[in-house]
């Protein structure tokens, strides 16, 4: 198996009878290995992840995985075979076990041959953790078990382009750092489009990121280049605990017995104690944030090759 | 990769229709039948309406052909109403569940997902009254003798089931455009008027024609069974009509089905 060659092309998505632009000419070419996806809310990260799966037709231009565009349905439907997707909003019947759920969506997915089906199931279910509790019904399940099915689902079909829409969101610390490397893992020679709020997820497994704010690719480069937006930005200001917060970026906020510590993005000296720090990929994301317009689309080097 | 999964069989995008139409249908069964409203709803309609069986008398009768036909008249009363009451909300179970975004990103289009709902859960819904009738059947038997049992088998499929198909077709499928409330409602406005107010109050309806889905032209023209509505229409029915009666309500069905089909894959991406 190699990975996929997904190329997006000036994809531009419109809701409200053009209203509301979600996507606004999107252009970029995933590489293989795990790529982060970052933006605010309403950045327009599940548009484009909807779009990429084939769930969400554009308004214009094109998404093409190994030259075949997302156009016809017979061609949405080849991709689709060769795509795996665990949506933000992540649904499952209550009332079947997870072998069921497993089984049924291994069938929707084409793998139609009943004991190459079952040998599926069950290694994508021991791959996940949840074999001893495969024929318990979901309902019963925890949220991190249950989105433990949903990546159970997603990898099914065995997918090149596999694509995960803030996969961690409300699982406890010991099942993010489960999940996280769990999706290291499925990596390897696949593409693995990760979508999360949360930096750290992102750092610890993406090379490459790119962020889109807005509809707008803000960033594409590797993660690297992104905290070295910030470089020679950030700073350290403590200041009492009663007074007035600094009317600059604040990455974060470290209260403490001698007065409260702002982590600021500034380009200048913004206090004569200020203390000037490295800069990580959080202090690249808020620079970006509050930097970004969408005139000013800013690039990094080009996906790193992995 | 090669580490972590072994594929197994390359997945199909677009064959194995029947295989996904039947998996759609096993699971959807599954999910059905085992819901207690099922059971309730439909076999308490059963049991209100033969609590007082009609027409008064008939249980004495000799004739096994009447008997059973009479016994499937009073299940066909009501019990359509209860399955269409209980499978009007599958229709938006996906969507209401969070499952629609995971479904579509299949490659598998809306076909096998419609009738395999359609065949599933249409089926656990009539499953209770299949059950009950196999209870009926029993005790008819241990009065009457084994001769009960072919024609009351007989009697379920030309009576009881093309109503009951019908009701299913409408019922995963018309919630799409109306939900299910406003849909139980108007079944069961439908099905009180289209099959019980018959030609008396002068109302036009297919009360007592061949196009209602009530049974009685199969069971006046084959089982001798009582006539109600088409009776009172002055209808003596032929196997004919009888065959055009249960072929109405199926081919209805079968539309309703295949029009609803056509219009969600032009609306779905899939």
């Amino acid at each position: 198996m190699t990975a996929p060659n997904v190329t997006i092309t000036d994809l531009t998505v419109t809701f409200r009878r053009g209203e509301v632009r979600a996507l606004d000419g999107i252009s970029l070419r995933l590489p293989v290995g795990m790529v982060g996806l970052l933006g605010p809310n309403g950045a327009g990260k599940t548009t484009f992840m909807r779009v990429l799966t084939g769930v969400l037709l554009p308004t214009s231009g094109s998404v093409a995985v190994d030259g075949t565009e997302l156009t016809s349905r017979s061609q949405r439907r080849e991709v689709k075979a060769t795509t795996g997707y665990l949506p933000q909003e992540l649904g499952l019947y209550p009332d079947l076990t997870a072998y069921q759920f497993l089984d049924y969506m291994a069938l929707l997915k084409g793998i139609t041959d009943r004991r190459a089906r079952r040998a599926r199931v069950k290694e994508v279910l021991e791959l996940v953790s949840l074999g001893d509790v495969a024929n318990r019904k979901v309902k019963g399940y925890s949220g991190g078990m249950k989105r433990r099915v949903g990546i159970a689902q997603a990898i099914l079909n065995d997918p090149r382009l596999l694509i995960v829409d803030e996969p961690t969101v409300g699982l406890d610390p010991e099942e993010r750092l489960r999940f996280r490397s769990l999706l290291a893992r499925l990596a390897g020679d696949r593409t693995v489009l990760l979508s999360t709020h949360i930096v750290d997820d992102i750092v610890q497994t993406c090379p490459n990121v790119v962020v889109i704010e807005r509809g707008h690719v803000a960033f594409q480069g590797a993660i690297g280049d992104l905290a070295t937006r910030a470089e020679g930005m950030v700073w350290h200001l403590t200041q009492p605990a009663t007074a007035v917060p600094p009317d600059l970026p604040t990455v974060n906020v470290t209260p403490s017995m001698t007065g409260t510590t702002y982590r600021v993005l500034s380009s200048g000296t913004p206090a004569p104690d200020a203390e000037r720090v490295s800069a990580t990929v959080e202090d690249g994301y808020i620079a970006l944030m509050h930097d970004t317009t969408p005139e000013r689309a800013q690039h990094g080097p080009d996906l790193r090759a992995v | 990769m090669t580490a972590v999964l072994e594929r197994t069989a390359p997945p199909l995008a677009a064959r194995g229709w029947w295989a996904k139409t039947v998996a759609a249908a096993r699971y959807e069964y599954l999910m059905q039948v085992r819901r207690p409203a099922v059971w309730l709803v439909v076999i308490g309609l059963i049991a209100l309406r033969c609590a007082s069986p009609f027409p008064p008398g008939f249980t004495s009768t000799t004739d096994h052909s009447t008997l059973v036909a009479d016994w499937a008249f009073n299940f066909i009363m009501l019990c359509p109403i209860g399955v269409g009451a209980v499978l009007a909300d599958r229709v938006r179970r996906e969507a209401r569940l969070g499952l629609d975004d995971l479904l579509t990103s299949t490659p598998t289009g809306i076909g096998p997902r419609l009738w395999g709902k359609a065949v599933g859960a249409g089926a656990a819904s009539i499953t209770p009254v299949a059950v009950a009738w196999v209870g009926l059947l029993g005790y008819l038997t241990a009065q009457r003798g084994a001769g009960v049992i072919p024609v009351g088998l007989a009697a379920f499929a030309a009576i009881i089931l093309p109503g009951l198909v019908f009701v299913v077709a409408c019922s995963v499928t018309v919630p799409y455009l109306a939900g299910p409330v406003l849909y139980r409602l108007g079944l069961f406005g439908y099905w009180i008027w289209g099959n019980m107010v018959g030609p008396r109050y002068g109302i036009p309806t297919p009360a007592g024609t061949p196009f209602e889905a009530i049974g009685e032209y199969p069971s006046g023209a084959w089982f001798h069974g009582v006539m109600f509505d088409a009776k009172q229409r002055g209808v003596h029915p032929t196997g004919g009509q009888a065959v055009l009666s249960i072929a109405f309500p199926l081919l209805v069905g079968l539309a309703v089905l295949v029009i609803t089909q056509f219009v969600l894959t032009k609306r779905s991406p899939s």
